[in-house]
């Protein structure tokens, strides 16, 4: 059994649950909500249905990283889970966001459960490095979420 | 219209270059303020292949399309605006030479801002210094990119 980090962060959103959950569940958005992943590939193709499957390919320093989640959970506009499958950087990887409206804007918990695969952490050039890029770019995912969802369509 | 021409040397091969500029999943990784795009039909480059990309003009989400009309394996990938959009007209081709220690690349990206799309609230020099701004950090993201090395 491996040390469990927990990253979480409750944040207001200036948007309605529906834009968030279009976010949510559109996979393409995952490189840019966190700035270390670089491209994603969803099996089945397009929006998020539970036993989704996305393999990620991220980078730490100049070298390329591989993750790959399932999403277990997909409660429409309230909770969004993805576990990790056996393989890639996370020994164990839980991802639960959950939402909760408060009139036009919402309410958003992100809560990150995870552990490093020590197989992959020998590979890695920069341990260090590695385990200080994770933890920023999940902390950094709510930051970009809310800052997508709260962008405005151009006037009429 | 505005032109962007940059050239820079990959420390990679054109084959790992190609594969990072044929595949539309890195193109949100490529450009700072696109946020994700559709190609039809999905997949890998082809001619023909329309692309529907949505971005950010600072807190206003924009969007533009464009159409893959130019391919020469390792060689030559090339671009054009299609009707609608935050551009009037765009184009944009790359070429890929293979050069020693690696790929040189050279990067054509000329656009014309649609100011009826944007509308009179909107600076036109602006737009036109945010897609300047873009074509240059693509070009440093491209290199990146095609340089990763995989660890598997």
């Amino acid at each position: 059994m491996h040390d469990v980090t927990r990253v979480e962060k409750l944040i207001e959103i200036d948007a309605p649950t529906g834009t968030i959950w279009a976010v949510l569940t559109d996979p393409s958005y995952l490189p840019k909500l966190y700035p270390d992943i670089v491209t994603v590939e969803a099996n089945p193709p397009g929006r998020t249905v539970r036993g989704q499957n996305c393999t990620l390919i991220g980078r730490v320093g100049t070298s390329k990283i591989r993750v790959a989640i399932q999403f277990t959970t997909v409660d429409p506009e309230v909770r969004l889970v993805s576990k990790s499958i056996p393989g890639g950087l996370f020994a164990s990887f839980e991802h639960t966001i959950t939402l909760e409206p408060m009139g036009p804007r919402t309410m958003t918990n992100a809560r990150f459960d995870y552990s490093l695969s020590p197989q992959y952490l020998e590979k890695v050039p920069d341990a260090k490095l590695l385990e200080h890029v994770v933890e920023d770019n999940l902390r950094i995912y709510i930051r970009n979420l809310k800052e997508i969802c709260e962008l405005l369509p151009l006037p009429e | 219209m505005r032109t962007v021409h940059e050239t820079v040397l990959v420390q990679a091969t054109p084959a790992a270059v190609w594969e990072v500029l044929v595949d539309p999943h890195f193109t949100p990784k490529l450009y700072p303020d696109i946020l994700n795009m559709r190609a039809e039909p999905p997949g890998r480059a082809v001619v023909g292949q329309k692309r529907t990309v949505a971005g950010k003009a600072g807190k206003r989400l924009i969007e533009f399309r464009t159409e893959v009309v130019g391919l020469v394996p390792l060689k030559r990938f090339e671009l054009a605006g299609r009707e609608g959009g935050a551009f009037e007209s765009l184009s944009e081709v790359i070429e890929l030479a293979e050069a020693k220690g690696g790929t040189q690349l050279t990067v054509t990206f000329v656009f014309k801002v649609s100011e009826s799309y944007f509308g009179p609230q909107f600076d036109v020099l602006t737009l036109e210094q945010m897609a300047v701004r873009n074509q240059e950090v693509y070009v440093k993201n491209l290199k990146e990119l095609s340089e990763l090395n995989s660890i598997e």
